[in-house]
């Protein structure tokens, strides 16, 4: 093979890293914040929030 | 070329990814058992329907329930451990209605054990002296006899060991130790320490003046 048209060492990175950026764009904003850790974090933490504060009635 | 996405030689096997149903199914597990820990051990939220502890505590306001100070009660047993320290008179309790225990009651310690309670013609006497809780309102001022209603004659009562005499500060208002007599140690809820909301469903308005406010 030519020397001009040998692939560089880092071609199968570069075409993953495009690839993986491609896949990336196909997921949307709801997947991805349904996906999130910290929003996860926030939504179990504040329901414990809220069953801390369901009050109960004392007469 | 190194084959970087190779798949892992036999035995070395990928640890398996969570699925995102699965973590959200554990993230709802902890959030119950953490409420459900706080709520039976730290701290836990009630609401006032009542007038009987006005002017300290008005109808709508909701308040927080310090649940280890008494000693954090073990579910389904009457058994506490950790105690910071008892009962102590003129504190502010939350405790199961004697006589129906699906009901909670909020009211203010006013004998504790091996005192003598009395109620004459509206005035308190713990020991044989008048006692006035500064907290304390009469919105009425008909005396009641004794032989027509507890409220303004009573007693004198001895308060048994392991008991509290518990009386509501709207005392004309209040139906109270003097009409069910005394609570158990094992009764008590724990010791209402502060207001975080009140809503004043007269007037349809948050009481803004009341929030985070200390029960006294």
């Amino acid at each position: 093979m030519k020397k001009e048209y040998e692939p560089s060492a880092d071609f199968v990175d570069k075409v993953m890293r495009r690839v993986y950026l491609h896949e990336a764009r196909k997921v949307t904003l709801r997947e991805r914040l349904l996906a999130s850790r910290p929003i996860r974090y926030v939504l179990a933490g504040g329901g414990t929030v809220l069953g801390i504060l369901s009050a109960a009635p004392v007469f | 070329m190194a084959e970087k996405n190779a798949a892992p030689p036999p035995g070395k096997e990928e640890p398996r990814k969570k699925t995102l149903l699965r973590e959200y199914i554990e993230s709802i597990i902890w959030a119950l058992v953490l409420a459900l820990i706080i709520r039976t051990g730290v701290v836990q939220a009630f609401k006032i329907p009542s007038g009987s502890m006005e002017d300290t505590l008005l109808i709508g306001d909701h308040l927080l329930v310090n649940k280890f100070i008494y000693g954090i009660k073990i579910p389904f047993t009457d058994t506490r451990m950790l105690k910071v320290r008892d009962p102590q008179r003129g504190d502010v309790m939350v405790f199961e209605y004697p006589v129906n225990r699906s009901q909670d009651f909020i009211k203010r310690v006013i004998g504790v054990p091996g005192d003598e309670i009395s109620g004459k013609d509206k005035v308190l006497y713990i020991n044989g002296v008048p006692y006035q809780n500064p907290h304390e309102v009469h919105k009425d001022g008909r005396i009641e006899p004794g032989s027509n209603s507890p409220r303004d004659n009573f007693g004198p009562v001895k308060v048994p060991e392991g008991s509290y005499f518990m009386m509501g500060d709207n005392r004309d208002n209040s139906y109270d130790s003097r009409f069910w007599g005394f609570i158990k140690y094992s009764d008590i809820k724990g010791k209402a320490f502060i207001k975080y909301w009140s809503w004043d469903t007269d007037s349809w308005r948050v009481r803004w003046d009341r929030l985070g406010r200390w029960i006294e």
